[in-house]
C-alpha cells in the first residue's frame, strides 16, 4: 500500500491532467454447488470531466461472467471472459484469477492475482498481470455482521504488455460499504487509477463508484 | 441494438435497489465500559490491571453475552460473561507448540486419524470455574493447573477430509479427548474476491 501511495504522490507532481467519471456496478453471485459459483459483473462508465472541461460522455459498458471453483477454505480459482462495448466496437477479454482471503483479528485481507488477455479489433493482444490487496475494516465490532457498515481499501498493480509497449497502472480505491442481512452489500467510494507509469506522460482518472453485490 | 445509455440506466437502477427493509440477525458490536455489569467490570479490572480493554456485546438469536478483550503479558485475553456479568470463561491465545508434549501428541494423533490434511490456525487455553478461583489462578505466575479450575483447549484448524476443506473449532480436555466441534461458517467475501 505504502509503495503504491509513494509512487502515486510522485506521479501526481508530474501528471498530465486528471479525469473524473461515474461507475455504477452490479456484481451478481450465484452458488452452483458446494464447490462452484458463478459471478457476473455488469459495469458502465460515464466520463464527466476531462481535459479541463465538463462533459457527459458514455464511455463503455462491460459484462463479465466468471466461474469460480473453491480450492480451499478461503481460496478460489476463477476463469471467465469480459464483453465490452466501447466506441461502437465489441472488445473481448479472457480472465484467469486466483483469490484468497485471510481472516485476521479485527479485519480481513483479500489477495487477488489475475492474468487477462484483451482482444481489440485491429490491435495487438493486450496481456495484463495484476495483483490486488484488499482490506475490509468493520466499523462496529471485530467482524463484519449483517446490518453493519465497513470501510474497504484496495491497492492494485497492473503490468501490461501490448505489442512493443509496456505499462504499469496503479489503482487505489477507498469505499464505504454496508452489509445487508441477506449477505448483499453496497459500496460507495472512489476508484482512482494512475497509468502510463513506464512510458509517456502519466494519466489519472477517478471514478465515483457505486457497487451492489448480490448473492442469490 | 440497445444504446450504451440504456444499459447505463439499467445498471444505475439495479445498483440502487438494496435500499429496502432487512430483517435482524445475530451480531457483535462494541459496548461502552459504563454499560458493563459491575461483576464483569471488577473481574477484568483485577485481571487486566490498567491495560486497554475493549468491550463487546454478542447479540444472538436466543441469548447475548459480554466479552472483554485485552493483552496481558504479550498474550491476547478474551473473557466472556453472561448478561448479568457472571464469568463464563477466560480464553488465552497461545502457540500450538507451547502446549504440553503429551497433549500435543494426543492432538496430532487425533487429527492424523480423522483427516487427510490439517493445519492449526489458532490455539486458545480456556479456563472456567468460580470467578474468584479463576482470578486467583490467573494472577499467579508459574502455575499451570489448579483444582476447581476447569482447563480446556480450543483449537481452530483447517481440515480436509475426502474432497471437502473446512475450518473447524475443536474443544479438547487436558488429556486430548474431544469434547465438541463446530464447523466455522465462512463469511461472504465476494467484495474481496471480485
Amino acid at each position: 500500500m505504502w509503495i503504491g501511495l509513494s509512487l502515486v504522490c510522485w506521479a501526481l507532481q508530474a501528471q498530465n491532467g486528471h479525469e473524473f467519471g461515474l461507475m455504477p456496478v452490479v456484481n451478481l453471485n450465484k452458488k452452483l454447488n458446494d464447490n462452484y459459483k458463478l459471478n457476473v459483473k455488469l459495469e458502465t462508465r460515464q466520463l464527466l470531466y476531462t481535459q479541463d472541461q465538463f462533459m457527459f460522455e458514455q464511455e463503455l459498458v462491460d459484462l463479465a461472467p466468471v466461474v469460480t471453483r473453491r480450492m480451499g477454505v478461503n481460496s478460489r480459482l476463477s476463469g471467465g471472459f469480459l464483453l465490452r462495448r466501447r466506441d461502437r466496437q465489441w472488445i473481448t477479454r479472457s480472465i484467469q484469477q486466483f483469490a484468497m482471503v485471510q481472516n485476521l483479528n479485527s479485519f480481513r485481507l483479500g489477495h487477488r492475482f489475475v492474468t487477462d488477455q484483451t482482444f481489440i479489433p485491429d490491435a495487438a493482444v493486450s496481456w495484463r498481470f495484476r495483483y490486488r490487496l484488499s482490506s475490509e475494516f468493520p466499523l462496529s465490532g471485530l467482524t463484519l455482521d449483517p446490518q453493519e457498515f465497513y470501510l474497504k481499501a484496495n491497492n492494485e498493480y497492473l503490468y501490461e504488455i501490448q505489442g512493443d509497449t509496456r505499462d504499469l497502472e496503479i489503482r487505489i480505491l477507498v469505499f464505504l460499504g454496508y452489509n445487508f442481512a441477506n449477505k448483499n452489500k453496497i459500496e460507495v467510494g472512489f476508484d482512482n487509477r494512475f497509468d502510463t507509469f513506464l512510458e509517456g506522460q502519466l494519466e489519472s482518472i477517478s471514478w465515483f463508484n457505486v457497487t451492489y453485490y448480490i448473492s442469490i | 441494438m440497445m444504446s450504451t445509455w440504456r444499459y447505463s440506466l439499467i445498471i444505475w437502477f439495479v445498483a440502487s435497489l438494496p435500499l429496502v427493509a432487512q430483517t435482524k440477525l445475530e451480531k457483535e458490536y462494541r459496548m461502552s465500559k459504563e454499560a458493563v455489569p459491575v461483576p464483569a467490570l471488577r473481574f477484568v479490572d483485577d485481571l487486566a490491571q490498567e491495560r486497554k480493554v475493549k468491550w463487546y456485546k454478542e447479540q444472538g438469536l436466543e441469548r447475548s453475552t459480554i466479552e472483554a478483550k485485552f493483552k496481558r503479558n504479550k498474550r491476547r485475553y478474551s473473557v466472556e460473561f453472561n448478561n448479568s456479568g457472571l464469568l463464563e470463561d477466560v480464553e488465552i491465545e497461545r502457540s500450538y507448540r507451547s502446549l504440553p508434549d503429551t497433549l500435543k501428541t494426543a492432538l496430532d494423533l487425533f487429527f492424523e486419524a480423522q483427516y487427510k490434511r490439517h493445519r492449526i490456525c489458532k490455539t486458545q487455553i480456556q479456563y472456567s470455574g468460580k470467578p474468584e478461583i479463576v482470578l486467583a489462578f490467573l494472577q499467579q505466575s508459574g502455575i499451570t493447573a489448579m483444582p476447581r479450575v476447569v482447563t480446556r483447549f480450543e483449537i481452530v484448524a483447517k481440515v480436509k477430509s475426502d474432497k471437502t476443506s473446512r475450518e473447524v473449532e475443536f474443544l479438547f480436555d487436558q488429556s486430548g479427548r474431544l469434547l465438541s466441534k463446530a464447523v466455522i461458517i465462512q463469511k461472504n467475501a465476494d467484495h474481496l474476491e471480485y
